[in-house]
């Protein structure tokens, strides 16, 4: 669907929310898969000046994850325009978009709206060398490390000192000492950035609240894939969550599908179906930030050559250029 | 660049990506905190136990298994 049809989608939640709206989609299409990611924040600054201060912001999220600091970045960005601010959840929003929920008054889900947990992998120069790519480091999961730990302790009946700091050497002996204090200062970050995020709610939750949503949404999931629907997100995590009405409920899902079918998300991005040639140019986006006043994507760009050597029939995608762009105004 | 390879219908398909900018810190050791105003890769040794800690910038653009840096 074109941009003019999706203001009509935008426009009409825009009418029965009585707020600004701004849509935020990071693609996860095979190959031009995007993140909520820090080089976003300008481009919300963007729409959030152009809007200027107002009663209410919704956001509407569709996002794998992403990068740990943002979701506080953005979420003090637009709390600097409304006093008054909400996520409308179509369906993914996991991990650092979940993160980012934390800081909304309300978080309106449907019924395919599904939420993650918020247990970080860190990644330093101190981490393990990834033998498949030995310029790259492998992610160390944080819970993973605590529940090894927690293993030892409960399981394989580790309590005395020197059996622990057994335990400890052992760890240490994989995992180089400071990747583990990188490990471990990542476990306060999320845990303090979960409660602070919690705290700008325009209504104060008590604090045996904001520590009981934290706790399950740090380390009580035990998975980080666990999709976490609205019953669940309400009645067991206590999060501030809204059921729309259907009509509502119909208006964001057919703005996610509209969002799903541009972006191609179900099906991999493979350039070479449209190589004319030996060497074609193409141009591909892979996320969006969109409101009634604007829109910017994130452009993957680059060529795509056929190549003879080493094997035939092989083809090549280059991406050379990849970042946001502003496509109107 | 970073290097990633797919396989459409039999056929081999490989994906160039930029990678993501890295900023180098070099940790000195008697202050403990970052120098900041170095050229990378002149650094001045300036005693045994400084060291060089790479730190990626991350962006939107995430075309293989997230591997460099702090992610949800």
């Amino acid at each position: 669907m074109a941009r003019q049809q999706r203001i009509e989608l935008i426009r009409s939640i825009s009418e029965l929310r009585g707020s600004v709206v701004i849509c935020y989609i990071t693609g996860d299409r095979e190959n031009v898969s995007t993140r909520i990611a820090p080089d976003v924040t300008q481009v919300f600054y963007r729409h959030l000046e152009m809007y200027g201060n107002c009663q209410q912001i919704d956001l509407f999220l569709y996002t794998r994850g992403g990068d740990v600091l943002t979701p506080w970045r953005l979420a003090h960005l637009i709390r600097e325009y409304t006093p008054r601010f909400n996520v409308l959840v179509p369906y993914r929003c996991y991990s650092a978009g979940t993160l980012l929920c934390l800081s909304a008054d309300e978080i309106v889900m449907g019924k395919m709206g599904e939420l993650g947990p918020i247990d970080p992998s860190v990644v330093n120069a101190f981490n393990p060398q990834d033998q498949n790519n030995p310029s790259a480091r492998i992610p160390v999961n944080i819970e993973d490390v605590y529940s090894y730990l927690a293993l030892a302790g409960e399981k394989a009946g580790v309590c005395s000192n020197d059996q622990q700091v057994k335990a400890f050497t052992l760890l240490a002996e994989r995992i180089h000492p400071l990747a583990l204090g990188n490990v471990h200062r990542n476990y306060m970050l999320i845990r303090s950035l979960a409660k602070r995020l919690l705290a700008m709610h325009q209504q104060p939750l008590k604090e045996g609240r904001i520590e009981h949503i934290v706790d399950n949404l740090t380390e009580k999931l035990y998975a980080h894939n666990h999709m976490i629907p609205r019953r669940e997100a309400a009645e067991e995590i206590t999060l501030a969550v809204k059921i729309p009405d259907s009509k509502l409920e119909a208006l964001m899902w057919s703005l996610y599908q509209d969002y799903a079918n541009e972006l191609s998300l179900t099906e991999p991005f493979n350039p070479a179906e449209h190589l004319r040639g030996a060497k074609s140019e193409f141009e591909v986006i892979g996320g969006y930030v969109e409101s009634l006043k604007g829109v910017d994507a994130f452009v993957f760009s680059g060529i795509i050559e056929r190549r003879d050597y080493p094997e035939p029939g092989q083809v090549h995608v280059s991406i050379l250029k990849q970042g946001w762009k502003t496509l109107s105004p | 660049m970073e290097e990633h390879q797919t396989f459409f219908k039999s056929r081999k398909v490989s994906f160039s990506y930029p990678s993501d900018d890295v900023k180098y810190y070099l940790i000195t050791g008697d202050s403990g905190y970052p120098l900041a105003d170095f050229v990378f890769p002149g650094i001045p040794a300036k005693n045994k136990t400084s060291f060089v800690v790479p730190e990626r910038i991350t962006n939107t653009a995430y075309p293989i298994q997230e591997s460099q840096s702090n992610s949800l």
